[in-house]
């Protein structure tokens, strides 16, 4: 069996340690012999949707953000596609709010996002800066790290990962975080997320694997150190 | 080389040169009695509070002991290396025979350099000292510059440190910029990291540089055309072309240029070649325009060497000699965590204090060129330290898991409010969970790592600043002998 992450626009939206996702998909797969492939795709590479299962995309600078909006447009097709094709997507920050309606920014001109997501965002007065704790719908916790000012709301097609505990979420007002649309998944959620919530990992990468080799059961790990990390973070101060 | 003087001191509102006005006295004096009363009271080194009281009695005390200085400020800033930058530049001006004002307790925010420069004034005469130099923090540059006339602005790197404090390095960068702008101070800049050889056109500077180094030193990888595989990214100034590079020393740090119009690398004034970066010291060629000097240095790692170089720069454009510069180098006496050697119940130790992925990636790198090290890692998320700690997954410990997988009874112990972090860190970066030992607890952490350290065995500490200052307390009551901070 073999696992494929297309990781767009690894070389520029890198920063917040979006590089530790990577590492805990990759490495929760191979810890059960399953094979991975993981290939960077930049700026005006083309995209094959029926090959990847699973793409990522972290946060940058606003600098970068720009840049990346415009490629995305062109890459929206093939990444709909995909979506349909019932492909993960885990988007990040910056790269949440592109697949998006829209940001829409203090000034200037509104960036236009891939509409993957049934939300927009608009960009706030304060930054929100901290730990987060999310209670979602079964119970189960995630946790992380939140810095960002865009506010984003969601429509009505589509559900948030939970409920704030700690933190702010998606906007500081309506206290819900993250999104999900079938296998699409919007977060602002870092830390890394993944490494210390195993438990949305292994279910990100069971979805991903449904796709070509239907239902898979994963191999139960020792995650006693991971554990350990979550249950620390949920008693953090926000 | 180096006298600027571009001085335009009336366009500077709060700056008053000359003698101390009553009011700075009494400012002097009100600080001095809040220092000798915290010090009674036992409330400990650190406090910013003389330098509030200071500048609440007179707000222009800062610009007017500066001022004082016969031949004016010395500024470090920059992401990584100001405190030992700025020690190494004291140990040159001490050994080329000037006196100085300095705040090496590391206070590098307004009031604490406010503090330190109070504390060692004289109430009478205020600040007699050849110098003034100041290791100022980024966002502090342009509101030190703007009560102070600055001579010399060293900047050592931009890497991307607390994202929740500056939000971006691109502002970091502008912050800089406006505090060299602010008395168009002699800029001495670091020309191999892109994002800082391009700032500042428009005053006078001074370029400093690695040319090339021995082979064999684990961090260098030659290219050529290649962009970085960096956090950072570095654009073209002219044309806004991501740049690329023909060397690569670490991070963004090489000779890079622009592949689109001719944009490229400034030669350097002030060069290192030869290099050889050992674990625990260096050596290399210092080239500071024609003269050539060997120069023993006896700190770890290729960081250090640039270190060393922003230093010796500086000195040069003050117009050191030659051999001032070399054997002041030589004769630095390491930082408490700044890569000091010590030894702890006859056992040897070394601090190294990390808080962003290029500065850990490269003390991580000091640890695995060590034949067979201990390890303990100590990672808070006070403000501090920066409360994100997503930065610990950017950072390369995978070098480090690689190499403590090689031998079978290798451990690192984990520590600090985010021990469980680091730990599942290493664990990811390849290392077996049962190699790792969480102790939350740095007391108790230090204790283990040092009861199972082998004979002959140094232990690396790497500990983000809390858990360092922690470390300092703990160590004291150990008997440690200490060097100054």
């Amino acid at each position: 069996m073999e696992l494929r992450i297309a990781h767009l626009y690894a070389h520029f939206l890198n920063i917040y340690g979006d590089r530790g996702n990577i590492v805990a998909l990759s490495k929760r797969a191979m810890w059960r012999d399953i094979d991975v492939e993981i290939k960077a795709i930049d700026l005006k590479d083309e995209i094959d949707p029926d090959y990847w299962d699973l793409y990522f995309i972290g946060g940058g600078q606003d600098k970068q953000q720009i840049v990346i909006a415009e490629d995305l447009l062109a890459k929206a097709e093939r990444l709909r596609d995909a979506a349909n094709q019932k492909a993960v997507f885990l988007t990040v920050c910056g790269g949440y709010q592109l697949l998006g309606h829209y940001y829409r920014p203090h000034q200037g001109p509104e960036l236009r996002g891939i509409s993957l997501i049934d939300a927009y965002t608009v960009a706030g007065n304060r930054r929100m800066i901290g730990n987060v704790v999310v209670k979602r719908n079964d119970g189960s916790t995630l946790v992380g790290f939140e810095n960002h000012s865009g506010k984003t709301f969601l429509g009505k097609d589509v559900q948030s990962l939970g409920k704030v505990v700690v933190g702010n979420g998606n906007n500081g007002e309506d206290k819900q975080e993250g999104a999900q649309a079938g296998t699409v998944y919007g977060t602002y959620l870092h830390g890394s997320l993944l490494p210390k919530n195993p438990a949305f990992t292994d279910n990100l990468i069971q979805q991903a694997l449904a796709r070509r080799y239907g239902d898979v059961k994963l191999r139960q790990l020792n995650d006693t150190l991971e554990e350990q990390a979550h249950k620390r973070a949920l008693v953090l101060p926000a | 080389m180096g006298d600027t003087n571009t001085t335009n001191d009336t366009s500077n509102p709060i700056i008053n040169q000359g003698k101390l006005s009553l009011r700075d006295r009494s400012a002097v004096f009100a600080a001095q009695a809040a220092s000798t009363l915290i010090k009674k009271m036992g409330l400990g080194l650190g406090s910013n509070l003389p330098g509030r009281i200071a500048r609440k009695v007179s707000p222009g005390v800062l610009g007017a002991l500066a001022a004082q200085s016969e031949k004016g400020v010395l500024a470090v800033t920059g992401t990584n290396g100001k405190s030992t930058t700025s020690g190494i530049l004291s140990s040159i001006l001490r050994t080329a025979g000037f006196t100085f004002a300095h705040n090496k307790q590391g206070a590098n925010l307004v009031t604490g350099i406010t503090a330190s420069l109070v504390q060692t004034a004289s109430i009478i005469d205020g600040i007699k000292a050849d110098y003034c130099l100041f290791e100022i923090d980024e966002a502090a540059l342009p509101l030190v510059a703007r009560e102070a006339h600055i001579k010399c602005v060293v900047v050592t790197n931009l890497f991307r440190d607390q994202l929740d404090r500056f939000g971006e390095l691109d502002t970091t960068s502008k912050l800089i910029a406006k505090g060299i702008m602010q008395d168009k101070s002699h800029a001495v800049l670091n020309a191999d990291d892109p994002n800082v050889a391009q700032m500042v056109p428009d005053v006078e500077r001074l370029f400093y540089g690695i040319e090339q180094v021995e082979s064999g030193a684990a961090s260098v990888c030659q290219v050529k055309g290649e962009k970085a595989d960096s956090t950072e990214l570095a654009y073209c100034r002219n044309c806004q072309t991501e740049v690329v590079y023909d060397r690569i020393f670490y991070g963004q740090i090489g000779h890079w240029r622009c592949p689109a119009c001719d944009h490229h690398r400034p030669t350097p004034q002030v060069r290192a070649f030869e290099v050889a970066a050992g674990p625990l010291s260096s050596r290399f060629k210092l080239a500071l325009g024609d003269r050539v000097e060997d120069c023993y240095l006896p700190l770890p790692g290729l960081f250090n060497v640039y270190n060393a170089l922003a230093a010796a720069a500086c000195a040069y454009s003050q117009g050191v000699s030659p051999e001032a510069i070399r054997s002041g180098i030589k004769e630095y006496t390491t930082l408490f965590g700044r890569s000091e050697k010590m030894t702890v119940e006859g056992k040897p130790v070394v601090v190294q204090l990390i808080k962003n992925p290029a500065g850990a990636t490269q003390a991580v790198a000091s640890c695995v060129a060590d034949s067979n090290p201990g390890i303990l890692i100590a990672i808070n998320d006070n403000l501090a330290d920066g409360r994100d700690v997503s930065w610990l997954w950017d950072a390369d410990f995978e070098q480090l898991a690689t190499k403590l997988s090689l031998d079978a009874d290798a451990k690192v112990t984990v520590s600090g409010q985010r021990a469980e972090d680091m730990a599942i860190r290493m664990k990811y970066a390849g290392l077996a969970a049962d190699r790792i030992i969480v102790q939350p607890r740095l007391p108790q952490a230090l204790r283990s790592a040092l009861d199972n350290l082998a004979p002959g065995q140094t232990l690396w500490i790497l500990p983000t600043y809390t858990n360092l200052l922690d470390l300092q307390k703990i160590m004291k009551t150990m008997g440690a002998p200490m060097s100054g901070t």
